[in-house]
C-alpha cells in the first residue's frame, strides 16, 4: 500500500496515452487507408445504387450531369465510354462525387454513385437519397419529354401515374414505396418553355374559357413541401372570365394567368403551372409548385 | 492530480479533433431549392442550333479566350472542363496581414494563389432536339502563402455569366436566349 502519489500520476498518465493512441490507432495507419472501407460492401452498396427501368444510356448518364449541376457540383469529368461522371461541390468544404451506369438486365440501367465529403467516404443514406430523389425526377422528365407516348400508356395501363418510368427500384432498404415515389417522381422542377409538351397535353395557345368548369382532384405535399404534408382533396370552380374558387380545404380564389403553355394558380399557398391533357376521354389539369415539392392534379367533371 | 487533469483534458481535445474521420454532409448539399432553379436560370443559355459539337467547339475558343486551359473534355456527352491558375494576391488584404504581423509578431498568411475552374455541359433540348442548351459552371479554390486552402467556393456572381454568355453568343452568331 505504499504506492506514492507519483507513482498513481505515473500510471494514469500511461493509461490516458494508452486510451488515447487506441482510439486513434482506429484511424489506422495512413497507408492503409488506400484499401479501407467502412461498412459490409453489401450494404454500402445498396445505399448507393438505384435501378432505373430504361435503357437509355447517354440520356441516363446527361441526366445526371444535369441533375450535378442543378445541385450546384461542378462537372469534374466524364466518360461516355466507361459511363462515370465525376463532380465537386465546394462551399467551404469539399462534396466529391462519382456517379457510372451499367446496364442491368436487357431492360434497366443501374446507377451507383460514392460520394467523398472533405477526407472521408459517405456512408450515410440520407445524402444517396436525397441525389436519387433529384435523379430520379429529372429522369421522369426526360423520359416523359421523349418516350412519353409509350410510357404513359404503360403507366396507366398499370393503374399507376408514369413513375413506373424512372421509380427508383428497390435494391437498397430505404428506398421510398411504390406510392411514396409516385410523388416524389412525378414532382420534376419547372420545366423550360421549349421543353416539348408531353404526349396526350393539348397544345396550341391555352385559354382560360376553354377550362372552364368544375374540376376535382387532389393536391400532393411531397417530402420537401414547406405547406402541409400528405395529400388533401381539391374542388374548384373556374368561370369563363378566369377566375376561380376552389377549397383545398380552405378556400382559394384568384384569377388565372396564362404563361409559357401552362395556367398558373395559387392553391392553398402554392402556385401551380397546370398543364391541360387528355386522358381516355378525360380533361386533366396536372402540374406541380416551383420546385416541384407539391403537385397537383384536377380532372373536369362532367 | 492537476497535472493529470490537464493531460486528459489535452488528449481529448486531440483525440476529438481528429476523430473527423466521421464528419456529415450538411443536409443542404444536396437539396434542390428555390435558389437552385435561379442558378440553373443563370448558367444556362439556349441556342437555336442542333449542332452540338459546333458549338462545343466554339465554347471551347471563348474558354480559350478568357484564358483558361482545357483540363477534361468528352464530346460523346457534351462536357468541357477547364481551368486557371491565377495570383489570388489583394493588396488590402497583404496589408492586413503585414500590419497584424508586426503588432504581434508572428508572420501572417495572405492568399496567394487560386485555381478557378469552368465546367460546361451542352445538350440537346427543344422538341425535336433542335435547339442545344449551354451551361456554365465556375468555381474556384485559394491557397495562402502557407500552402492551406482560405476558400473553395463557387462563382456565382450573375455579370461573369453574361459577359461568358455575350462572348459565346457573338462567337457563333446565334442570340443565347434565357430560359
Amino acid at each position: 500500500m505504499l504506492m506514492s502519489c507519483n507513482a498513481i500520476i505515473r500510471r494514469s498518465r500511461l493509461g490516458v496515452l494508452l486510451a488515447g493512441g487506441i482510439v486513434l490507432a482506429a484511424c489506422g495507419t495512413s497507408r492503409e487507408q488506400l484499401l479501407a472501407t467502412s461498412q459490409s460492401q453489401l450494404q454500402i452498396r445498396s445505399i448507393q445504387s438505384r435501378v432505373f427501368d430504361t435503357t437509355d444510356r447517354e440520356k441516363t448518364l446527361r441526366t445526371i450531369v444535369a441533375t450535378m449541376q442543378d445541385l450546384g457540383f461542378v462537372i469534374d469529368n466524364a466518360n461516355h465510354t466507361l459511363g462515370s461522371v465525376s463532380s465537386t461541390k465546394l462551399d467551404n468544404f469539399l462534396l466529391r462525387m462519382t456517379a457510372t451506369v451499367r446496364p442491368k438486365g436487357a431492360t434497366q440501367l443501374l446507377v451507383r454513385a460514392n460520394m467523398q465529403f472533405n477526407l472521408s467516404q459517405v456512408d450515410d443514406p440520407e445524402p444517396y437519397q436525397q441525389f436519387f430523389t433529384a435523379l430520379g425526377r429529372a429522369m421522369f422528365l426526360e423520359a416523359h419529354m421523349e418516350e412519353g407516348a409509350t410510357e404513359q400508356a404503360q403507366a396507366e395501363g398499370a393503374k399507376s401515374p408514369p413513375a413506373s418510368s424512372a421509380q427508383d427500384a428497390a435494391i437498397a432498404p430505404k428506398v421510398p414505396t411504390p406510392e411514396k415515389a409516385v410523388a416524389l417522381v412525378e414532382a420534376k422542377p419547372l420545366p423550360t418553355p421549349q421543353e416539348a409538351a408531353p404526349p396526350g397535353v393539348i397544345t396550341g395557345v391555352p385559354d382560360v374559357k376553354s377550362i372552364a368548369g368544375s374540376w376535382a382532384g387532389r393536391i400532393e405535399y411531397g417530402p420537401r413541401a414547406k405547406t402541409a404534408t400528405g395529400d388533401v382533396p381539391v374542388t374548384m370552380t373556374v368561370k369563363e372570365d378566369g377566375t376561380y374558387d376552389a377549397v383545398s380545404p380552405g378556400r382559394s380564389k384568384g384569377n388565372m394567368r396564362v404563361a409559357g403553355g401552362k395556367y398558373v394558380l395559387t392553391l392553398g399557398g402554392e402556385t401551380f403551372r397546370l398543364a391541360l391533357e387528355q386522358q381516355a376521354g378525360k380533361r386533366i389539369l396536372k402540374g406541380w409548385n416551383y420546385d416541384g415539392s407539391v403537385v397537383c392534379e384536377l380532372t373536369q367533371e362532367k | 492530480m492537476p497535472r493529470t487533469r490537464k493531460a486528459v483534458a489535452v488528449l481529448c481535445t486531440v483525440v476529438t479533433s481528429l476523430s473527423g474521420c466521421a464528419q456529415k454532409v450538411p443536409k443542404e448539399a444536396l437539396e434542390l431549392t428555390p435558389e437552385s432553379l435561379k442558378l440553373r436560370q443563370l448558367q444556362t443559355r439556349r441556342f437555336e442550333s442542333k449542332d452540338e459539337k459546333a458549338l462545343l467547339a466554339a465554347c471551347a475558343a471563348v474558354l480559350q479566350d478568357l484564358e483558361f486551359t482545357l483540363d477534361q473534355s468528352e464530346t460523346a456527352l457534351g462536357i468541357i472542363v477547364a481551368s486557371k491558375d491565377r495570383s489570388a494576391v489583394e493588396a488590402g488584404q497583404v496589408i492586413g496581414s503585414i500590419f497584424v504581423a508586426l503588432l504581434i509578431g508572428v508572420p501572417v498568411p495572405w492568399d496567394e494563389k487560386q485555381k478557378i475552374r469552368a465546367s460546361l455541359v451542352t445538350r440537346p433540348a427543344g422538341p425535336d432536339g433542335n435547339n442545344t442548351l449551354v451551361r456554365v459552371t465556375f468555381q474556384r479554390m485559394v491557397w495562402n502563402t502557407q500552402g492551406h486552402v482560405t476558400k473553395s467556393e463557387p462563382l456565382d456572381e450573375p455579370r461573369f455569366y453574361q459577359e461568358f454568355f455575350e462572348k459565346l453568343s457573338k462567337a457563333v452568331f446565334l442570340h443565347a436566349h434565357e430560359l
